[in-house]
This record gives C-alpha cells, sequence and structure tokens, in this order.
C-alpha cells in the first residue's frame, strides 16, 4: 500500500508539472497574442503550437508509463467542504481557488463536455454506428496497414538522413595528442632518439639504469650521464672510467 | 455534509464522460490521442478565417487609422486573431482546473483520489478511425498545399530562363575571380595583388544584380571598326560589374623606336586605329573584368617605368611628358613608351601624345615589357625556400652560401645590385636595333655583292640581349676550295667578329664598322681563295699581302693582293682586288720576250729577270666569276713545255 | 657604409632591430591518413599555389656542450637532398616566461651558416652530439610564415638511408616566424592561420619540458 501510494504520488507530481506547462504555454500565447498581434509572424505562432502539442505528448507519456497507475482506477472524492477562506489553497491554485465550496465543486468536479465537442463526437459515433461489426474491423484492419506502410517508409527515410549526415561530420580521430608530445619532445629533448647503451655498465649511484633514456635538453636537469655517447657518431663508448680518462686527456675543458 | 449522494464522480484527467445518464452510468470517451487533442486545439483555429482576414486586416487598419484613435478601433484591430484568443482562453480555464484539482487531490484535505474498481472502457475503434483519418487528411493538405507550391514555382522559375539565374552566373564569376562579402554587397577585385604587385591603386570591384528593366528591343551597336564583322548575339546577363572609373575601358603600352631626325606627326586618330572593339556598356562582365586588369596592369608598368625614368641616370636623360616617356638608345635613335587608355567617351584623339602609324607599335617590346613586371611580380612571392627547413625565408641561395664561402662586401654589394625594368627594356631595345642594323647590312652587301657569295646564317636559340649569325662567304662553284667563315656576336652596343684567322674583332655600334670589316673580309677572301686555287692548278704563290699599301687609299675596306707564277716559272699573275675598282690582273713573262741587249745590259741572262706586267681585260674573259675567270686564266697561260 | 668597419656595422644592425633573433613557433601533428587531406589544405592556405609544395630532407643533430653552468645545446642541420646548401648551426634558447598569455611560444633563435666541417669544429670545442634525427616532408610559406610537415625518423646504429624508422604514425606541423624582438602582432596572425586548420590538427604551444620532466 505504502509503495504503492508512493507511486502514486510520484505520478502525480509528474502530472502536475507538464499540465503547469502546457498551462504556462497555453497563458504566453494568449498573451503574445493580446500584445503582440501587430507584429506576430506566423512561424512564430506556429512555433507556439509545436510547443504546446510537444507537451501534450509528454502528458500522454507520463500517463501511459508503467509506473502510472491506472487512473482510472481513482476516483476524485471529495471529503470536505468548506465555507471559509483557505491561504494555503489559495497558494496552491494560484489565487483561483479561495474555498473549497459548494458551488465551486460541481464547476471542478464536472465530466461533461463542452457543447461543440459533444456535438462531434456525437456524429462520429453516429457514422460509426452505421457500419456493421465485419466492415469496421476490414476498415480498422487496413487503416492500421496503411498507418504502418507510412511509418515504416518515414521512419526509414529518416534513418537514412541521420546516418548519412552523421557519418559526413562525424568526429575522425585527425590528430592525436600524444603523438604531438612524442614528436615534440623527441625533437626537442631528443626522448626516444639516443643510441641504446650497451648493457652492463657499472657506474656511480647517479647514474640512470640503462633502460631510461632521461631527456637532456632542460637546464637544471639531472646530472650528466656520464655513459651517454660522445663525440661524433657511430663511437660506442667502452667503460665508464675509461670514458673519463679519456675525456680528460683529449677534452682539456672540463666536462 | 450529512448526506452523501451517490453521484459518480471522476476525476477528469483520464477519460472524460460523454454522457451521464439518470440512473448513474457513465458513458465514457476514449481516451484523447496526441492526435486528436491537437486536432482539438487546432481545430479551435479557423484557418481560411484567419487567412482571409489577414488581407482584410490591412484595409481594416486603413479604417481604423482614419478613424479616430479610440478603444473600439483597438479592439476590431484585434478580430482575426479574436476566435484564436477565445479558443485559446476556453482551453486556458480548462487546463486550469486540471491543474487545480490535481493539486487539491494531491493535498488530500478537500479532495482524494479514491481507488474504485471499474470496468474496462468500451474502445469504439471506428470512431478512433474516423477522427484520425479525418486529422491526418488535414495535416496531410496542409502539406500538399506547401509542396505544390513549392514545385510551381521551380517550375515557372525554370520556364521563364530568359535571364540567367543570378547565382548561377556569381558562381561562374567566382571561378574566375576572388570575390568577398562585404556587409550587404559583393566585392571583387582585378588587382595583381595576390600576384606580387605592390601597386597602390585598387582595383576594386562591386558585383550587383543586372535591373529588370533593360529594354527588350536592344538592338546591337553599329560595329565599331570595319574588320569586326556582325556583332555577337548578346544574352543579357544577370549580373552587373561597376568598376571604378579610372580602370573602364581598353588600355595597352605602345613602344617603338623611332630616329631623331623623324617628322612628328599629328594627325588625329579615331579610337578604330586602336584595333580594338570599343567597350559597349553590355560587354559581357568577364571581359570587362579583363579589359580593367589590363588597364591596371599597363597603368602600374607605365608608373613603374615613369618613375624610373626620372630617377635613372643616363648620358642623356629621359623625358616623361605627359603619358609619354621618352628615352634615348643610341645616339639618334630614341625608344618612345607610351601608355594608351581610351574609355568609351574620347572616340578621337586629337591632342595628347603625338601619333604615329600603327604599324610602327613594336609588339614584341610591348611583350617584353609586360614580361619583365610580370617577373617582378614573380619574384616578390616565390621567394626561395630555405634548404635546410629551420632557416630563415628570404634570402636567395647565394645570399645563403655567401656566409659559409666567405664572400666580401664587394662581391656582397655586387649580389645585390638588380636592374630597374627601364635599364632592362632599353638594353632590349638596344640589342634589337643592333640585330636590325647588322641584318641590314649584311643584306645590303649580300645583294651588292654578287661574285664570292654570302650567306648569313642566324641562330635560333637567342636571348633578348644576344644573338648571333654566322656569315659565310663563298664562291659559286668553288665552296670546297675556299670558304671564309665569320661568327658575328651581337650584343647590346657591340659587335664582335671572329674571323677566319682567330682573330677577335670588337666593334662599336657604327654600323659602318661592320661594313669596313665584311669588305675587307670579301676581299681577302678572293685572294685566299685564288691561292687556293693556284695550289689545285699548280702555280706557285710568290707572294701576298692581305692589306695593301700601295695604290690608291680605298675609302672603304682594304685592298689585297698576290703573285703566283705558273708551274715551270714563264708565266707571272699579279691579282689585286679592291673595293673601288674591283679586280686587276695582270700577267708577265718571265723570261722577257722583249729583251734586247743594250750598252748596259749586255748578257742574255737578264732576260730572266722577268718582263713587265701587261693588264688583262678583265671584262672581256671568259668565266662565270672571278674564280672562274682565274681558273681559265691559269690554265691558258701553263704551258706543257 | 662602406666605410663602416665591420663591428660597429654589427651593432647597428643589433640596435635597430633588424636582426630576427626570436622565433614565434606553434606545434602540432597529424596522423598518417589525413596527411594529404592536410597538405591539400594548406596548398590552398598558403602563397604560391601554382608551385606546390616544397619537399625538404633533413638531417639534424643536437649537441650539447657542459662546460657552462646550465649545458648549452646547439643544432646542426643540414639539407640532405640539397647537399650544396650549407649547413645551418642552430641557438635555440628557451621560451619566454609568462607565455600564458601570448598566443604562441616565443624563443630566441640565432641560425648561423656553416660549411660542413662544423661538426668537427664543434667536437673540437667539447660539444657531445646527443642525438640526431631525419626529417622528411614538405614546406609552405604565407607571407612571413612558414608551415612545416615533416615525418621524423629515427636513424639506426648503421646510419643508412634505408634504415631509418619512422618515430609515430604522425607527421609534426610546425608554424614559425623567425623575426626580430617586439614584433608580436605577427603572433596573432599566427594564431588566425591555425584557427584555419581546426580541426585537422591542432597547433597549440606544446611546453616540451613538462612533457619531459611530466608525471612519469
Amino acid at each position: 500500500m505504502q509503495r504503492e501510494e508512493k507511486q502514486l504520488d510520484m505520478a502525480l507530481d509528474a502530472i502536475i508539472m507538464r499540465v503547469n506547462d502546457l498551462k504556462q504555454s497555453i497563458s504566453n500565447m494568449i498573451v503574445k497574442l493580446e500584445l503582440e498581434h501587430e507584429t506576430l509572424n506566423w512561424p512564430t505562432f506556429l512555433d507556439n503550437f509545436a510547443l504546446m502539442s510537444g507537451q501534450l505528448t509528454a502528458l500522454t507519456k507520463v500517463l501511459t508509463q508503467d509506473k502510472c497507475p491506472a487512473l482510472r482506477n481513482l476516483v476524485v472524492l471529495p471529503i470536505q467542504l468548506s465555507q471559509e477562506r483557505d491561504p494555503e489553497l489559495l497558494r496552491i491554485t494560484e489565487q483561483r481557488v479561495p474555498q473549497f465550496s459548494h458551488d465551486l465543486a460541481p464547476d471542478y468536479l464536472r465530466t461533461k463536455l463542452e457543447p461543440d465537442v459533444e456535438q462531434r463526437m456525437l456524429q462520429l459515433e453516429i457514422k460509426a454506428g452505421n457500419m456493421t461489426y465485419e466492415m469496421a474491423q476490414k476498415q480498422v484492419s487496413a487503416f492500421n496497414k496503411v498507418m504502418n506502410h507510412v511509418w515504416d517508409v518515414v521512419s526509414k527515410a529518416r534513418e537514412e538522413w541521420e546516418s548519412e549526415s552523421g557519418s559526413r561530420s562525424g568526429p575522425q580521430q585527425t590528430t592525436s595528442i600524444s603523438d604531438t608530445h612524442l614528436l615534440v619532445s623527441a625533437i626537442s629533448a631528443g626522448k626516444n632518439l639516443k643510441m641504446p647503451v650497451p648493457q652492463g655498465q657499472a657506474g656511480p649511484p647517479g647514474m640512470m639504469g640503462p633502460g631510461g633514456r632521461p631527456g637532456v635538453g632542460p637546464p637544471g636537469g639531472p646530472m650528466m650521464n656520464p655513459g651517454q655517447q660522445m663525440g661524433p657518431m657511430g663511437k660506442v663508448p667502452s667503460g665508464i672510467k675509461t670514458n673519463i680518462k679519456a675525456a680528460s686527456q683529449i677534452h682539456p675543458y672540463n666536462r | 455534509m450529512a448526506y452523501s449522494v451517490n453521484v459518480a464522480i471522476e476525476a477528469p484527467i483520464e477519460n472524460q464522460i460523454q454522457e451521464i445518464s439518470y440512473d448513474g452510468t457513465e458513458v465514457y470517451q476514449q481516451p484523447l490521442s496526441m492526435s486528436e487533442s491537437l486536432s482539438k486545439l487546432a481545430a479551435k483555429i479557423d484557418f481560411g478565417k484567419g487567412q482571409e482576414e489577414k488581407e482584410e486586416k490591412p484595409n481594416e487598419k486603413q479604417e481604423d487609422e482614419a478613424a479616430a484613435k479610440d478603444p473600439a478601433a483597438y479592439q476590431s484591430s484585434l478580430w482575426p486573431w479574436d476566435s484564436v484568443r477565445n479558443k485559446l482562453k476556453n482551453a486556458l480555464t480548462e487546463v486550469c482546473v486540471l491543474s487545480d484539482v490535481l493539486a487539491i487531490a494531491k493535498e488530500k484535505r478537500y479532495l482524494v483520489l479514491d481507488p474504485v474498481p471499474q470496468d474496462p472502457p468500451e474502445i469504439k475503434a471506428m470512431v478512433t478511425v474516423y477522427a484520425r483519418k479525418k486529422a491526418l487528411g488535414g495535416a496531410a493538405a496542409v502539406l500538399l498545399t506547401g509542396a505544390e507550391r513549392l514545385r510551381t514555382s521551380q517550375s515557372e522559375l525554370v520556364r521563364n530562363r530568359s535571364v540567367p539565374d543570378f547565382h548561377l552566373e556569381l558562381l561562374q564569376l567566382r571561378k574566375n575571380w576572388r570575390l568577398k562579402k562585404v556587409g550587404n554587397s559583393i566585392i571583387g577585385d582585378v588587382s595583381y595583388r595576390t600576384a606580387g604587385s605592390k601597386f597602390a591603386q585598387s582595383g576594386m570591384f562591386e558585383v550587383s544584380k543586372a535591373e529588370e528593366d533593360t529594354p527588350s528591343n536592344w538592338s546591337p551597336p553599329p560595329p565599331q571598326s570595319p574588320n569586326a564583322g556582325p556583332a555577337p548575339p548578346k544574352t543579357p546577363s544577370a549580373l552587373r560589374v561597376t568598376l571604378p572609373s579610372e580602370l573602364q575601358g581598353v588600355a595597352f603600352i605602345e613602344v617603338h623606336c623611332r630616329k631623331d631626325d623623324e617628322a612628328l606627326f599629328s594627325t588625329t586618330v579615331t579610337s578604330a586605329s586602336l584595333n580594338t572593339a570599343g567597350p559597349m556598356p553590355d560587354m559581357h562582365w568577364q571581359k570587362k573584368l579583363e579589359a580593367a586588369q589590363n588597364v591596371l596592369f599597363c597603368k602600374e608598368l607605365f608608373n613603374q617605368l615613369a618613375k624610373e625614368a626620372v630617377q635613372l641616370p643616363g648620358p642623356i636623360p629621359h623625358m616623361v611628358v605627359g603619358n609619354q616617356i621618352v628615352a634615348s638608345i643610341l645616339p639618334g635613335i630614341q625608344l618612345i613608351i607610351g601608355l594608351r587608355h581610351s574609355t568609351s567617351s574620347n572616340s578621337k584623339k586629337s591632342s595628347g601624345p603625338p601619333q604615329q602609324k600603327k604599324s610602327d607599335h613594336d609588339h614584341v617590346l610591348e611583350h617584353s615589357i609586360h614580361q619583365l613586371l610580370r617577373e617582378v611580380h614573380h619574384k616578390n612571392t616565390h621567394h626561395p625556400f630555405p634548404h635546410p627547413s629551420s632557416g630563415p625565408l628570404g634570402p636567395s641561395k647565394q645570399r645563403c652560401l655567401a656566409g659559409p664561402t666567405a664572400v666580401d662586401r664587394h662581391e656582397l654589394t655586387e649580389m645585390s645590385k638588380s636592374q630597374t625594368l627601364l635599364e632592362q627594356i632599353i638594353e632590349q631595345t638596344q640589342h634589337f636595333t643592333m640585330r636590325r642594323r647588322t641584318e641590314y647590312v649584311l643584306d645590303t652587301i649580300a645583294k651588292e655583292v654578287r661574285d664570292p657569295l654570302i650567306v648569313s646564317h642566324w641562330n635560333s636559340i637567342n636571348s633578348p640581349t644576344k644573338a648571333c649569325v654566322k656569315v659565310n662567304i663563298l664562291t659559286h662553284g668553288y665552296d670546297t676550295i675556299c670558304r671564309t667563315l665569320l661568327t658575328i656576336h651581337v650584343g647590346k652596343k657591340s659587335l664582335k667578329c671572329i674571323c677566319r684567322d682567330g682573330s677577335v674583332m670588337n666593334m662599336s655600334y657604327e654600323i659602318q664598322e661592320l661594313r669596313d670589316l665584311l669588305i675587307c673580309q670579301i676581299h681577302q677572301h678572293q685572294i685566299t681563295a685564288v691561292q687556293a686555287l693556284a695550289k689545285c692548278m699548280g702555280w706557285q704563290l710568290l707572294s701576298n699581302s692581305m692589306h695593301l699599301g700601295v695604290g690608291e687609299v680605298q675609302q672603304m675596306g682594304n685592298a689585297s693582293s698576290c703573285i703566283l707564277a705558273s708551274p715551270i716559272g714563264d708565266r707571272l699573275i699579279a691579282v689585286r682586288c679592291e673595293p673601288q675598282a674591283g679586280v686587276h690582273v695582270s700577267i708577265a713573262h718571265s723570261p722577257r720576250k722583249d729583251f734586247f741587249p743594250s750598252q748596259l745590259v749586255k748578257e742574255r741572262k737578264w732576260e730572266n729577270l722577268g718582263g713587265s706586267y701587261k693588264e688583262v681585260r678583265w671584262d672581256k674573259m671568259e668565266g662565270k666569276n672571278f674564280l672562274n675567270k682565274m681558273e681559265l686564266l691559269m690554265a691558258s697561260l701553263t704551258s706543257s713545255s | 657604409m662602406m666605410a663602416q668597419p665591420l663591428s660597429s656595422a654589427i651593432d647597428t644592425a643589433f640596435k635597430s632591430n633588424i636582426v630576427p633573433d626570436q622565433e614565434y613557433l606553434l606545434q602540432g601533428s597529424v596522423l598518417d591518413k589525413v596527411v594529404e587531406v592536410l597538405l591539400h589544405r594548406l596548398r590552398g592556405l598558403c602563397d604560391n599555389v601554382d608551385s606546390g609544395p616544397e619537399p625538404f630532407q633533413d638531417h639534424e643533430m643536437c649537441f650539447t656542450i657542459r662546460t657552462t653552468p646550465t649545458p648549452l645545446n646547439l643544432r646542426v642541420r643540414r639539407a640532405l637532398d640539397h647537399q650544396e646548401m650549407p649547413w645551418q648551426l642552430r641557438y635555440i634558447g628557451q621560451p619566454e616566461y609568462g607565455d600564458k598569455m601570448r598566443p604562441t611560444i616565443i624563443r630566441s633563435s640565432i641560425d648561423i651558416g656553416c660549411s660542413a666541417t662544423v661538426v668537427e669544429f664543434l667536437t673540437e670545442l667539447g660539444c657531445r652530439m646527443e642525438f640526431e634525427y631525419i626529417a622528411r616532408g614538405y614546406m609552405f610559406r604565407k607571407g612571413r610564415m612558414k608551415i612545416t610537415v615533416s615525418k621524423v625518423f629515427k636513424m639506426n646504429q648503421n646510419k643508412s638511408q634505408e634504415s631509418m624508422e619512422p618515430l609515430s604514425e604522425s607527421y609534426l606541423v610546425e608554424l614559425s616566424v623567425l623575426a626580430p624582438r617586439g614584433q608580436d602582432a605577427i603572433a596573432e596572425d599566427m594564431r588566425s592561420f591555425a584557427e584555419q586548420l581546426r580541426p585537422l590538427v591542432n597547433l597549440d604551444k606544446v611546453d616540451f619540458k613538462r612533457l619531459v620532466h611530466g608525471p612519469p
């Protein structure tokens, strides 16, 4: 019961929201008509109608949701009628209902259709009643077939359009940030470009392992790795100690 | 509320009750489908009424304005929308009620939603079908009318294609010219800015729609020049191109050389002599734009040349007068460069620069000038790329190499020097003049001198400032024995001749020097040929002299001579070739025939000293040409004994 | 001018701010499969549509000298397809600080043409070669801007041309201008040109220091 009640509440909330939206758009439209009737243009006018139609659709959707309990089964039952003004009531009905009184209830709770709508429905019923049941069934099925056919055609066309436009301007990957970084660090700092140092070199603890090739560009970087390649290309350094000795011999400048 | 009346009241949300029978049962209506509700709302609007009312609206408005401004007038102008407004108000009322009921029910104080089991409603399919059919029919009708309208407008457009579509023509225009949209107008550019020109004058033109009221009985204008023929049929264009006034019309650069002493004509010339159809106002936009571009190009060219003419120092300063530049090429020869611009307004030119006959205009030089400016433009944009690619853009290959190859300052300044347009064209004209003069001299000499044939071969590959001609001097019938070959290089202001013996003669622009040289060469050829012939005939050469110092001094060239002895030595022939008097041949017998011992000379042996020379009457001599005659003479004088 | 001594001429040149010693730079990359599209677009955007892109193949070596407190990097670049052109010795400084606001990287750059013996010279000076690579691609220009689209190859041990391997599957795109100091307006032009190449390639400031020392 609790769950059902909660469900009902939620459904009611949703419905109220949609109905309020619809109310808002209708009143907007009326205001627009009254105030801007000279400057109104047809597309804007149609837009408003489209908006209302959309809201009705939304309302219908809420109603047909599974979560929504069958509202057929609920009856609006008046519990209490009072004569005095109720500020709370005023608030929730936006100043329209000051009190829930005797003359209000029938008006608000009536279920009869408006005269012209009733007239039209009557006409349709008369027309429908003239047919026998089998003919009616045949007509109904033919109608359904035609509708389905049209629906198929339209949806197929829409799919084609959407896929075509989607494939044309689909976001293709044309540039990769990681590649950019790779290339820039390669040409600026020599990452991945240094000749691999032969394995098995002992060295001072400050030296990086053979696998790590640090970038050399920026100033204040880590201390120079004496195991790196020296001199013109092609010379493989023989050993650490030998290197240092050779360096001090050949190059008088302090490395 | 003591009693509760058994009235079944339902929320008007889902199924509106169609009818409440007196026993309390209710007949429900089908739930509102989307299309139904839309149709319900849309049906509240009478579109037809709205349309008509719209047309009536301006009339009504006028009436309203005519009437006093009162609230009644305000209300009546709302009239077309009144029905719509009322229906919307009704809808608003209903929706407000709905929202209020829901809100109150939610609050659960006055109303409560009570679950009551219900029978499932009867579904009347046909009613739904009919209602939906009607709604769909209405929507379909709207779409179809719209599509129909579009189709008819398209077909009308296609049928009335007498005037081509503005947009299609604009597309055509965009294929050839750069256009861009500035505000509401379309601006294009005819200048050569994008090709490297730095000329300040802008070449903007505007594109607009052609007016619709061009007269339909337009007749082709009479042809303006006799060889234009019938005017081509014109199709009216949807575009109109507006050019600035200084670029309208047709222009070209007129170039010709003339001698100082030629009289200046001052004839009047009509535009017919310009050999181009004057710009008709209805000329197709492409031609108009091309003509304007040409005008701009010619203006830039002339501007550049005039600037250089004023700044350039030269032995004889160049003059710029109005639309003409006068530059001196060689002493006595001047180059006139003029800018000719004709717009449709001035068809007769009676003032302005003096007119020369059209045939004087040198198309080749005009083309050269155009090419020079195009080259300048090209250099402005096509800077060489740096190799390796990290180098700066701009310096030429020479400059790049200048650093590492340690080029000195002098070389650097030399590298940066360049020739101005005017200098280049003057050089080209100088060469052109030299070449013409050389041709003239060769042709006249070839015509005058028949005996040795003078054959000149001009190289077909040459440059605007250098040409080369090979001159062959040979005698008909004896060309295997002797030919004299000369190569003449024609430069800008000088000639260089390489003679048969390898000596190089540098001559100035005075053409008489060339003539002199050629005449010398001809006579030398004769004597050399005689010597070669003598070798064939067995005669011996005793002596020769190419530039003879005895006898009359010749005005042009030099005399040459040789003395030949017969195989057995009994005859001597002395030949003298000179330009003025032609050929003199004399014969002598070696042992004198008329030797008589005298008082002084007693012995017989002195007869061997040789007799005096007797001249041969050369004009009576048999033979086709000089060498032929010589051959016959030598043959006749050769005795077998 | 001819009689001016050389040193004062150089001073005047530097003072009058005509020596281009600053480089404005934007970098990006584009994948191999779309590089044709990029070349086509650049061809249309840049100058000299008729002559087409200029191919180049360069070999660059980076030398370091460690006698100074901060190691000094010098680059030597030669054109493999134009053997007669001089080699280039180049010093590239650090990018200026405060370049968050600037549209491009600005760093000092000095280019000197030299002969092929520069490698020997640098070695004698005490420089050591850190790394080398080969760049092969196309060059474009627009006004003063130079755009290069190149593929970076790593050289193998045996140094032969065929045994190069590409470093990644992208082409490096660089937009650079060499200009004297104080001509910052060119940076805006570079930025707007770079906008025209989006979304094919995003030319941007890439701070390689952060990349190298960045999060492991």
